[in-house]
């Protein structure tokens, strides 16, 4: 019989490892933009193949159209508009929106 | 966090590695951080610029970040990154 390991645990792993790339990513981003784009396509095939959400702070930190990590005052802007946070990437220009509801 | 118990299923990319063993004699002794993973490969940044080095047949030695020092058998990491996790081992790191 095959053992298994576990999914709570490959899943505690894979959030660890999600981490461990965005931090890499932030870090390279302003010298090797390539690699940074990498470690964000690395960490979103862990997420999707390991079903591990990306917690809204992540969700928003790259250009869903684009796949680059986004910096606020470098390569995106943020608007509000009619109840929505939209969001452009100044890599690709196309833009994102997301619902703005106010915290409860 | 990454201990030797779960290296071979954790994050390789931004740990520090020698290679020990290889069949490319040329590589013996190469050492830096890794900066990319692919199925069969890693990616070292060493002072001599960027080596790709196959992960088949490699024996490597890793630090973690809280510098204990592991080596692996490359044989056992060759996957694609994000199937490693999930990914059975017989031996888990030494």
């Amino acid at each position: 019989m095959a053992r298994k390991i576990p999914r709570s645990d490959t899943r505690r792993i894979a959030r660890e490892r999600i981490a461990i790339l965005f931090q890499r990513a932030r870090e390279c981003i302003p010298l090797e933009p390539a690699r940074s784009d990498r470690y964000v396509a690395l960490a979103r095939k862990i997420s999707m193949k390991h079903r591990v959400r990306l917690d809204r702070g992540l969700r928003r930190q790259f250009c869903h159209h684009c796949g680059r990590l986004l910096v606020p005052g470098v390569n995106m802007r943020v608007r509000i508009r009619r109840g929505m946070v939209v969001i452009t990437c100044l890599s690709c220009h196309q833009q994102t929106r997301f619902l703005a509801r106010r915290e409860r | 966090m990454i201990s030797p118990q779960n290296i071979l299923r954790h994050e390789l990319i931004g740990l520090d590695v020698a290679v020990v063993e290889a069949s490319n004699p040329a590589l013996t002794g190469l050492s830096g951080q890794i900066i990319d993973e692919t199925r069969n490969t890693l990616v070292i940044r060493c002072d001599r610029g960027d080596k790709r080095v196959q992960k088949h047949r490699t024996r490597f030695r890793v630090t973690l970040p809280d510098g204990v020092l592991v080596e692996i058998d490359g044989s056992a990491l060759v996957m694609a990154p994000e199937r490693r996790i999930s990914a059975l081992h017989k031996t888990r790191g030494k």
